[in-house]
């Protein structure tokens, strides 16, 4: 009889081996990128070799140096000086509206919800130009309150749905006993429920995170000064589908460092992450 | 664990009103509409009687062309220093949505880099430039006519001309003892070809993508035999279903004798060809392209020499397949407040010889005689590009109408030309759908222009 610590331990060596294989497939684009930004345009295009058969060491020098007038030092402070703010308020003013939606009970509650989601399903494309002329009027063209001011006033329904589901799987006894110790709504929401609804609002503050940061149609759109572009803006700005040269490895080695924020992001949260989503869908 | 998050939130909470409150204030700032005053403009003072003037310039490109450019720019506003311009550049994709949406909005730049394929959707915004004042006489009276006029209002001035060309690989030719200096006829293209496929089955005389099997194959094989443009203005295309049906066998015919790489393989390269890893390694010999984009070519196949050569004709052709086009150009928004100085930036940037030196051939070989002259000049002009617009200029061709450059007939096309190749039409069905499809797409076109 095989001794069962021996055979777990196999049984174990033997999942890591296979867990580790997948996870080498699933990063390999990652590594490949990585060492494609030291190769010349030939050895990128010629051949589908990992190493590089002639480094180039300037690419992540060069590549900083951007095109023209700015660095990459102004493009990633811009992307932080949009994104930072548009998460914060995002999560903030989805938290406060799920909070209203799920504990309250007002005059056309439920049609409001309702058209909540709706706007959920409403495709970007359709409202860009009303968005544009709003903002044109408004005199925000070109600056970043195009992006702030919407995550402060509540304007992603996804989140605001996320959260009403989130606290609606809270306990409403855990409300009352607040409000028998003499808690008000703000009191409820801020001392209660606040820090119970963590994992909900990283998972939260991760997905705006990323999808701001990723986000290169809207940033296109509503931003034309150089001197205002972000990372997705500035990575673009050099790819001339239409003719002309590009330098790849210098393209490439800055798209890697305009992921190492994203991926550090979601590394630090993953944990709240997971339970973050997992509990918004069961326990609603 | 109770404290911090309130402490946070109430912060978080403070800090949002505070930043409500500047939005309103930047927002009563920046409510011109035409551009964001900006701050260190008031230093030209003693530039003399003229007002500062800020004009927005907004153009697409790549690193070079955007470094000369900018380039351009700062020299125009030493020489000119009541003048501000702003730079918006970036690259292709996604301009001509910003463009649109810009015109929409009324917040267009004041000048910018246009091609007249943006006719459909953007032509009615632009200012009739020949109520400006610059100079273009020193254009081809052609290239004005034929592509920057829409609606009898000259909408661009062309920066460059471009033709199509053979680029190929020097080193290929030699092994394959395939003289430089030929002149190619569809069929010889065939009969070398074949022969160097059999030589060496990796090696492929030629490559093409599906966009340029529509419009550097199929169009010029039939325009040379009809000697007519492709579609007329009239929305009436301009070509039978026997033309086609000729074009389309000849097709195949490179496919059969492995005179091209197989569609297959090429069409992960759409728009890209320089990537084609056979292209870079030197197992393909040619392709056909704007010779405007040689430089790409060149710089993607390290240690060879790239040429370019003229493009096969028939040895009949009634026109030549190498018309020089003149698409692309600057264009200025009509509802521009600072239309007159814009117009001077233009004239400078089309025609200044200081200007064309800058500038080089980063928008193409200058279409204005002046400063194709002052390139010239300066020895800076890629003697390859420039042999083959001149080769072009000696042959009579018709110019590339923006109608049968259409974008969604082409699309119309190149669906029955694919069917073809995959052999799931014959020629003969495979003419008929595309005529079909074409003709289709032009009642709906001409349904819109009205």
């Amino acid at each position: 009889m095989m001794p069962t610590a021996s055979r777990r331990l196999a049984k174990a060596s033997l999942r890591h081996l296979g867990l580790a294989l997948i996870g080498l497939v699933m990063v390999y684009p990652l590594i490949w990128l990585f060492f494609a930004s030291f190769k010349t345009n030939t050895d990128l295009f010629g051949s589908l070799g990992l190493w590089p058969e002639r480094f180039v060491w300037d690419s992540y020098a060069k590549g900083w140096q951007g095109t023209g007038q700015y660095t990459y030092t102004t493009f990633f402070l811009n992307t932080f000086l949009l994104v930072v703010p548009t998460v914060l308020f995002t999560v903030a003013s989805s938290l406060i509206v799920g909070y209203g939606f799920a504990r309250f009970s007002f005059p056309l509650r439920n049609v409001l919800f309702a058209v909540m989601v709706a706007t959920l399903m409403l495709p970007q494309t359709v409202i860009l130009i009303p968005r544009y002329l709003i903002f044109r009027n408004l005199g925000w063209l070109d600056s970043y309150w195009t992006f702030i001011v919407p995550a402060m006033l509540g304007c992603f329904p996804f989140f605001i749905f996320m959260m009403v589901q989130f606290i609606r799987g809270l306990p409403r006894e855990l409300d009352e006993s607040a409000v028998m110790d003499g808690c008000g709504p703000a009191g409820i929401l801020f001392r209660i429920l606040l820090p119970l609804t963590v994992p909900a609002i990283v998972s939260g503050t991760i997905f705006q995170f990323i999808w701001t940061w990723n986000d290169f149609f809207n940033q296109l759109v509503f931003i034309s000064s150089v001197k205002k572009y972000t990372i997705s803006l500035a990575l673009r700005m050099t790819i001339d589908s239409t003719g002309g040269a590009t330098d790849w490895n210098q393209v490439i080695a800055m798209g890697i460092l305009s992921i190492v924020p994203t991926v550090l992001v979601f590394f630090l949260a993953q944990r709240y992450f997971v339970e973050g989503i997992a509990t918004t869908g069961i326990k609603g | 664990m109770k404290r911090k998050p309130w402490a946070a939130l109430a912060a978080l909470l403070a800090l949002m009103l505070m930043l409500a409150a500047c939005g309103g204030q930047s927002g009563g700032g920046a409510n011109g509409g035409d551009t964001v005053p900006a701050g260190e403009g008031g230093a030209s003072a003693e530039g003399g009687k003229a007002d500062p003037v800020t004009i927005r310039f907004s153009w697409w490109g790549s690193g070079p062309r955007h470094e000369a450019t900018l380039a351009a720019i700062e020299k125009y506003m030493e020489l000119n220093p009541y003048v501000k311009v702003e730079a918006e550049y970036m690259g292709f994709d996604g301009y001509s949505k910003k463009l649109a949406t810009q015109f929409a909005g009324d917040s267009a730049p004041d000048l910018f880099q246009y091609v007249n394929s943006f006719n459909d959707q953007l032509g009615d915004y632009l200012m009739d430039l020949k109520q400006a004042e610059i100079d273009t006489s020193t254009f081809p009276e052609s290239a004005l006519r034929d592509f920057a006029t829409y609606e009898d209002k000259l909408i661009f001035i062309p920066t460059g001309q471009d033709t199509f060309g053979a680029i190929y690989n020097e080193a290929f030719f030699e092994k394959h003892g395939i003289p430089q200096d030929k002149s190619w006829t569809w069929d010889s293209l065939i009969e070398i070809g074949k022969k160097v496929h059999e030589t060496d089955p990796d090696d492929y005389l030629l490559t093409a993508d599906i966009d340029v099997i529509e419009r550097e194959i199929i169009i010029p094989y039939v325009t040379q035999r009809t000697g007519k443009i492709w579609i007329n203005d009239d929305f009436t295309p301009n070509f039978t279903e026997q033309d086609l049906e000729g074009a389309y066998s000849y097709l195949l015919q490179l496919y059969e004798n492995g005179v091209m790489e197989p569609f297959g393989n090429s069409t992960a390269f759409v728009g890209k060809m320089e990537q084609n890893p056979k292209w870079v390694n030197g197992e393909i010999g040619m392709l056909f392209d704007y010779a405007g984009a040689f430089g790409k070519y060149e710089q993607s196949v390290s240690g060879a020499s790239i040429s370019i050569g003229p493009f096969p004709e028939h040895p009949d052709a009634k026109q030549s397949a190498n018309p020089i086009t003149a698409g692309t150009g600057f264009a200025i928004n009509d509802s521009s407040k600072v239309k007159e100085e814009t117009a001077k930036l233009l004239d400078w940037l089309v025609n200044d010889p200081e200007a064309a030196v800058i500038l080089n051939t980063q928008r193409g070989i200058p279409a204005s005689g002046k400063a194709l002259e002052a390139l010239g000049a300066s020895g800076q002009l890629k003697p390859e590009i420039k042999a083959a617009v001149e080769y072009a200029g000696t042959r009579t061709a018709l110019p590339i109408t923006v109608l049968s450059d259409n974008a969604s007939i082409r699309v119309a096309h190149e669906d029955a030309i694919q069917k073809v190749i995959y052999k799931k039409l014959t020629p003969q069905q495979g003419a008929a759908e595309a005529m079909a499809n074409i003709k289709e797409k032009l009642e709906e076109l001409k349904a819109e222009a009205r």
